[in-house]
C-alpha cells in the first residue's frame, strides 16, 4: 500500500540527472565513433595480452627445424620464422610483452613526472627552477637517443629498456603538469579554498591535482602508443629484450636477414605494432576531444 | 558598538621586477597608508574605481596576502603577526565571498563537497553532524537540499553567488569580506542577493566588509562607507552623510556619475570626472587626486592631505577642509 506513494516521492530525486564533469566526458566519448574504434582495437590487444597463454597454438619458443620459413598456412596462420618457430604464437606472446613494458613504463614516468610537475608548479621560484632546467636538458635529446645511452649505462635486457622508456618520458608528463597546475593554482577556487584555511597539501590532493590531472590521462594514452614503438626500437636495435625473451621489435631485428625471403616474419608483428600503435592514437585523440574543456560546446 | 577591526596605517607595495637580473625596479602601491575601523555588527562600504585597492584591503585583512606595513587588528589580535596555525584559525571566522561566481567554486566538487569542506579543514562535528549542517544551510541560503548532488555548472549565477555565500557562512565567521559580491550578476538577481546578505545578517548577527564599485549597491546595504583612490581613503563616513552631503571632491565626482532613474532629470555632466586613474606605481605627489580635481589648489601638488576627522566619525584627507579649520 505504501510503495506507490513511496514511488512518488522518490521520483524527484531519480529523475534529477547528475552530470559529473567524469560523465560528461565519458557521454561525448560515447559519440566518437573513431575514438571507439581505437578503444576497441586496445581492447583486443589487452584481451591477448591477458589470456596469451591460451590462445598460442604453439610454444612461441619451440623450434620445429623442418619447418622453417613456412609460409602462412592453416596449420602455421602467420608462418614460422628461420627457427620454425609459429609467429602467430610468437606475435601474441609478444603482445604481452610490449603492451606491459609499454603500459608500466608510461605509469613509472606519469608517478615520477607529476609528482615533479606538481611540485615546481605550485611551489615555485628555486625549486621551480631547479626541475624546470632538468627537463629542458632531458629534452633537448633526442628521445631514442637518451634511451640508448640510459640502456647503454645500465645494460641491455627488457626491464632497463623499460626504465630507460619511463625516465625519457618523465618531462613530457611534469612539463604538461607543471604548466597545468600553474594555470589551475590561480584559480579564483584556489584562492577560496585558502581563504577557508585549507592547509597547502589538501588545496594539491583536494583541488589542483584532480583539475590537472585530465590532460595527463589523454598524454598518457598517447605516451602508451609511443612508448610501445620505442620498446620495439630499442629491442630492433638489440638493446631491448634478448633471446630468449622476446617483443616484437626484438622479432623484427630476428628477421630483418631474411626479410626478401620470407616476408612473413616481418609483416606480422610489424603490423601488431601498427595496430596497437593506433589503436592508442585513435582513443588518445578521443579522450583530448571529450576532456578539453574548450572542445566543449 | 565595539571595534571589531581596527586597521593602521596599512600598506601593500608590490615589487615591480626588471631587467637582466630581475632587479627591483619600482612598487606598485596598491593600499598606501589607510586606516579604519570596522565595528561589530555593521556594514562597512568600501568603494573605489577599480585598481584602488579595494579588494588588496580585503585580502590583506584575510592574511591571502602579507602587508608591507602597518597593523590590522582583529579581536584584539594582530593579523599582520600571526603564525602559520593561527592564520588558520583567524580564517575560521574571517571567510570571503568571491565577485565571480563562476571561478570561485571547484568545477569537479559537488554543491555538498563544497560545502562540507571548510567543517572537515577545520574539524567540526562528525560527518552525519556535518551533512545536517550542510543541509541546513542550503536552505538558509534559498536553495533545496536536492541541490547539494549537483555540480556548479548546473546554477544560474545568483544560484552559484549563494553557494558562495553558504561556503563562508559555514564555519560561522563573525566577519564577512564580500569582494564585489554581486557585480557579476545581473540587476535583478542583484538586490536578491543583497536582500539575502542583509537577513543573514541579522539572523548570524554578522559584520560585513562590503566591496564594490557600485554606488547604489553599496548605498542599500552599507552602514558607513569608505571611499578609496589610488591605494589611499580619501572620505569614510555615514553612508546616509556621504550620500547626502560628501565632503571630498572625488566622491563628490563619483556621486554625480550615479545614474539616476528619471529621465525627467538632467545629469550633472559637468561634475563627470575627466582624465584616468594614474598609475599606483608611480603615483602624484601630494595630494594623490589633485590630476583630476577641480578645486585643485598649490599646496594640492606638493603636500599629501592627511585623513582627518572633520566632524564626528567624518573622515576626510582633503586640503580643502584643513584650510577652513585653519581660518
Amino acid at each position: 500500500m505504501s510503495q506507490p506513494a513511496q514511488a512518488k516521492v522518490n521520483q524527484p530525486m531519480k529523475k534529477e540527472k547528475v552530470s559529473s564533469p567524469w560523465r560528461d566526458a565519458w557521454r561525448s566519448f560515447k559519440k566518437n565513433k573513431i575514438a571507439l574504434v581505437g578503444t576497441f582495437i586496445v581492447i583486443f590487444f589487452i584481451f591477448i595480452a591477458i589470456f596469451a597463454p591460451l590462445l598460442m597454438p604453439y610454444e612461441p619458443n619451440e623450434q620445429i627445424l623442418l619447418d622453417r620459413f613456412e609460409a602462412p598456412s592453416s596449420t602455421h596462420w602467420f608462418g614460422t620464422d628461420d627457427f620454425g618457430r609459429d609467429i602467430l604464437s610468437r606475435v601474441i606472446m609478444g603482445a604481452r610483452i610490449s603492451l606491459m613494458v609499454g603500459f608500466t613504463a608510461v605509469i613509472g614516468s606519469i608517478i615520477v613526472g607529476s609528482l615533479l610537475g606538481v611540485v615546481a608548479g605550485f611551489y615555485g621560484r628555486w625549486i621551480d627552477t631547479i626541475i624546470s632546467r632538468i627537463f629542458d636538458i632531458m629534452l633537448a635529446f633526442p628521445s631514442i637517443l637518451l634511451a640508448i645511452a640510459i640502456v647503454a649505462i645500465l645494460g641491455p635486457d627488457l626491464q632497463n629498456a623499460l626504465i630507460a622508456i619511463a625516465i625519457v618520458n618523465v618531462p613530457l608528463f611534469g612539463r604538461l603538469i607543471r604548466s597545468k597546475v600553474l594555470s589551475v593554482k590561480e584559480e579564483e577556487y584556489i584562492t577560496a579554498a585558502r581563504a577557508i584555511g585549507m592547509s597547502n597539501f589538501r588545496i594539491l590532493t583536494h583541488h589542483i591535482i584532480p583539475n590537472s590531472i585530465s590532460p595527463v590521462i589523454v598524454q598518457g594514452t598517447l605516451a602508451i602508443a609511443t612508448a610501445i614503438i620505442e620498446v620495439a626500437a630499442l629491442s630492433f636495435l638489440g638493446l631491448g629484450a634478448q633471446s630468449p625473451d622476446l617483443d616484437w621489435g626484438k622479432m623484427l631485428d630476428d628477421s630483418r636477414a631474411y626479410f626478401v625471403q620470407a616476408p612473413w616474419t616481418m609483416i606480422f608483428p610489424g603490423l601488431a605494432i601498427m595496430l596497437t600503435v593506433l589503436g592508442f592514437n585513435l582513443m588518445g585523440d578521443g579522450l583530448r576531444d571529450a576532456m578539453d574543456p574548450k572542445m566543449k560546446q | 558598538m565595539s571595534t571589531l577591526v581596527e586597521v593602521k596605517n596599512l600598506k601593500k607595495y608590490f615589487p615591480i621586477t626588471g631587467g637582466v637580473l630581475d632587479r627591483k625596479i619600482g612598487d606598485i602601491k596598491a593600499v598606501d597608508n589607510i586606516s579604519f575601523t570596522i565595528r561589530k555588527g555593521e556594514t562597512l562600504g568600501l568603494v573605489g574605481e577599480s585598481g584602488s585597492g579595494k579588494s588588496t584591503t580585503g585580502r590583506l585583512l584575510l592574511r591571502l596576502l602579507e602587508a608591507t606595513d602597518g597593523s590590522i587588528t582583529f579581536e584584539e589580535k594582530e593579523v599582520t603577526k600571526l603564525s602559520t596555525k593561527e592564520v588558520k584559525a583567524l580564517r575560521e571566522d574571517m571567510q570571503l565571498i568571491f565577485q565571480d561566481p563562476f571561478a570561485s567554486l571547484n568545477p569537479r566538487h559537488t554543491v555538498e563537497k563544497i560545502l562540507e569542506e571548510p567543517l572537515i579543514v577545520h574539524k567540526k562535528g562528525t560527518k552525519e553532524e556535518r551533512k545536517k549542517m550542510v543541509r541546513k544551510m542550503i536552505e538558509v541560503v534559498g536553495l533545496d537540499s536536492y541541490h547539494l548532488k549537483r555540480y556548479p555548472h548546473q546554477f544560474s549565477g545568483g544560484q552559484r553567488q549563494r553557494i558562495g555565500i553558504a561556503r563562508a557562512l559555514m564555519t560561522q565567521p563573525k566577519l564577512i569580506i564580500a569582494d564585489e559580491p554581486v557585480s557579476a550578476l545581473d540587476v535583478s538577481i542583484q538586490s536578491q542577493v543583497l536582500n539575502l546578505l542583509k537577513d543573514l545578517q541579522e539572523e548570524f548577527k554578522l559584520t560585513y566588509l562590503f566591496i564594490a564599485h557600485d554606488l547604489s549597491v553599496v548605498r542599500q546595504i552599507s552602514d558607513r562607507v569608505g571611499v578609496m583612490y589610488l591605494g589611499t581613503l580619501v572620505e569614510l563616513t555615514d553612508a546616509e552623510k556621504l550620500y547626502e552631503k560628501p565632503l571630498h571632491p572625488y566622491t563628490e565626482a563619483l556621486l554625480s556619475a550615479v545614474p539616476i532613474p528619471d529621465p525627467e532629470v538632467k545629469s550633472q555632466s559637468e561634475d563627470v570626472l575627466g582624465g584616468e586613474i594614474p598609475s599606483p606605481s608611480n603615483p602624484p605627489k601630494g595630494c594623490v587626486f589633485h590630476t583630476r580635481c577641480k578645486a585643485c589648489m598649490e599646496i594640492c601638488k606638493k603636500v599629501r592631505p592627511e585623513f582627518k576627522e572633520m566632524e564626528p566619525g567624518h573622515y576626510v584627507a582633503c586640503h580643502l577642509y584643513e584650510e577652513d579649520m585653519q581660518h
